[in-house]
């Protein structure tokens, strides 16, 4: 099958922060053929690189969008169609920075979603608070159902 | 307007764009007089060494590369070496040189995040890094290629580019083998054109006239360039070793940060400065013919004193570090062993290497278990500090005919000079709400 990739973005070391690596973990845990995952990306910016020859990438992060607390949010970030929060972050370039700056380099994947939790509690410290925690294993459900998607030829192309 | 009829002017930028983390400054001015200058800081600064007493000593390289996501090596290096001086450990030349190798992946991509993303679009009037994008996507694109080779060279000795998982007390869970690290060497040669054509592009930009005259401290080694060995010197006569660190560095609490400010006992103001225009200063004879010819090409004396000419410091030390993974490269040969073993035993150990933001400190005791006591991180950031501010004090002065917004600007990038990691510092997280257009 093609190249699919989900990412996790955050630091497990920061409360809520944590959810993306958490929920990549779970997508990695149960896996898929041809499924590549980055539990924990780091560095947003290498992002661009890893997308490279992707038909999907998928990227989860956390977000502060004043929403109830484990509330996700899909976006379809490769078409444009909506903005993609800010989410909380303490690297150089947040992660809507790195999808407009793969956009205006004509590298972004073939198709790129974001999944967003909302989280709660952000401050220094490990693990997730309940809101959050509760939520991981059906976000990771519904990356895995985009990834059997495109696996069994659903997948939608770039716009 | 006060009531002594002066205007009183504030300035404030919550949230500093493209400095790794993200921290605020505060700039209070009164009539022509700059009362005060801060980084504010919020977040308690001791987390991690809060978080580190009672783990094993096996755990800080793994723990501490995750503060940042940018420098997870300089902390990994530190670390070891802090605790293999703790426990009387001595690495082998084979092992060391393999953790250079890896230190020059993280100044090669570091450096070209600095350069190319987040400082150059201040010298060519672009917003951000997605404006330079638009306007010229092959020079992003080159600096991402550059970023690149670093990440590979992390990859394949640290296990991968992000918190490489290689590092271990003693040396290396596993030493790569001689044609991993071959792969290198076509991407490092290349990346060699890249590097200088990056010194001779930023060498052409347009630096403010802006000179400061803070203590330059840095490693000094007796042959390398310095990266994970040496000295500790100043160009007002410190040379010291590890373990006198905390004789001559005192970490002050300031009432706006919870930062901890850190000044050289006995100064007047003790502010200093660590980094790379303080590497480059006491250290120019130790870069390579190749890169010391590019500096001079590029305009740079032997010596620095302009924090805005610091991106092409950036740019010739990045020439370095791939001249220096390239030469490593070529000369590997996997050790007999990837590390030693190592017997816990209670002791106190001090290590310290360059990170690319500058001088990383880190001491810890261990008990006869080798459970951690106490753990005590310095990073660059929290040493900078002082002289960012005095340096914003005065670079404010000079600039206040322009507006409050014109100003503000000219300070952020005044800041970046420094790429302060205010996670590094501070661990800091906010919680803003932005969104994209």
């Amino acid at each position: 099958m093609s190249r699919v990739l989900v990412a996790g973005l955050g630091n497990e070391l920061r409360g809520d922060d944590g959810v993306g690596p958490a929920v990549a973990r779970r997508v990695a845990s149960v896996g898929h053929p041809g499924l590549e995952v980055i539990v924990d990306v780091g560095e947003p910016a290498d992002l661009i690189e890893a997308w490279r020859g992707a038909e999907l990438a998928i990227v989860v992060d956390a977000m502060d969008a004043g929403v109830a607390p484990g509330t996700t949010r899909r976006i379809d970030a490769g078409t444009g169609g909506g903005s993609v929060p800010m989410g909380i972050s303490g690297h150089a370039l947040p992660l809507p920075n790195v999808v407009e700056l793969a956009r205006a380099l004509d590298a972004l994947p073939g198709r790129l979603l974001v999944f967003a939790v909302q989280g709660a509690d952000f401050r220094t410290g490990t693990g997730l608070s309940a809101a959050v925690a509760a939520v991981v294993d059906g976000v990771a459900d519904a990356i895995l159902a985009e990834v059997v998607g495109v696996a069994a030829g659903f997948g939608g192309t770039r716009g | 307007m006060t009531d002594d009829g002066r205007e009183l002017r504030r300035l404030s930028v919550g949230a500093l764009a493209r400095v790794e983390g993200e921290g605020a400054m505060r700039v209070r001015v009164r009539g022509t007089t700059v009362e005060e200058v801060g980084l504010d800081i919020y977040e308690p600064p001791r987390f991690f060494e809060a978080l580190l007493r009672g783990r094993a000593f096996t755990e800080p390289p793994d723990i501490t590369a995750r503060i940042c996501g940018i420098c997870p090596v300089a902390y990994q290096t530190s670390s070891v070496q802090a605790i293999e001086d703790a426990l009387g450990v001595t690495v082998t030349d084979d092992v060391r040189e393999l953790r250079r190798l890896l230190y020059c992946g993280e100044w090669i991509q570091s450096h070209a995040l600095h350069i190319y993303l987040l400082h150059a679009p201040d010298f060519l009037g672009a917003e951000s890094a997605l404006e330079l994008a638009r306007s010229a996507p092959e020079v992003v694109q080159r600096g991402l290629a550059l970023k690149k080779v670093g990440n590979d060279v992390m990859a394949v000795v640290g296990g991968r580019a992000v918190h490489p998982v290689n590092v271990r007390v003693g040396g290396f869970y596993r030493a790569p083998s001689r044609s991993e690290v071959a792969a290198l060497e076509g991407p490092l040669t290349r990346a060699l054109e890249v590097a200088e054509e990056t010194v001779r592009w930023v060498g052409g930009f347009t630096f403010p006239s802006f000179e400061h005259d803070h203590e330059y401290v840095a490693l000094r080694h007796e042959r390398d360039y310095p990266m994970e060995r040496g000295r500790m010197v100043s160009d007002r006569g410190l040379d010291l070793g590890p373990h006198e660190f905390e004789d001559v560095v005192e970490e002050r609490h300031v009432e706006h940060s919870n930062a901890l400010h850190a000044v050289i006992r006995g100064r007047e103001d003790g502010a200093y400065l660590t980094g790379p225009l303080a590497r480059y200063s006491l250290n120019f004879d130790r870069l390579s013919p190749r890169a010391r010819q590019a500096a001079r090409d590029a305009g740079l004396g032997e010596r620095c004193r302009n924090p805005f000419q610091s991106i092409v410091v950036r740019a010739v030390e990045t020439l370095y570090a791939v001249e220096e993974a390239l030469a490593i490269v070529r000369r590997y040969r996997p050790p007999a062993s990837p590390g030693s073993e190592v017997v816990p035993r209670a002791g106190r150990g001090c290590g310290w290497s360059e990170a690319p933001r500058g001088l990383l400190y880190h001491r810890y005791s261990l008990a006869a278990d080798g459970s951690i006591l106490e753990a005590v991180i310095t990073p660059p950031t929290s040493q900078n500090q002082r002289a960012i501010e005095s340096d914003l004090a005065r670079f404010v002065e000079a600039r206040l005919d322009l507006d409050d917004q014109a100003l503000t600007w000219q300070c952020e990038q005044a800041i970046r000079n420094y790429d302060p990691c205010i996670s590094c510092a501070t661990h800091f997280l906010t919680a803003d709400v932005q969104r994209l257009p």
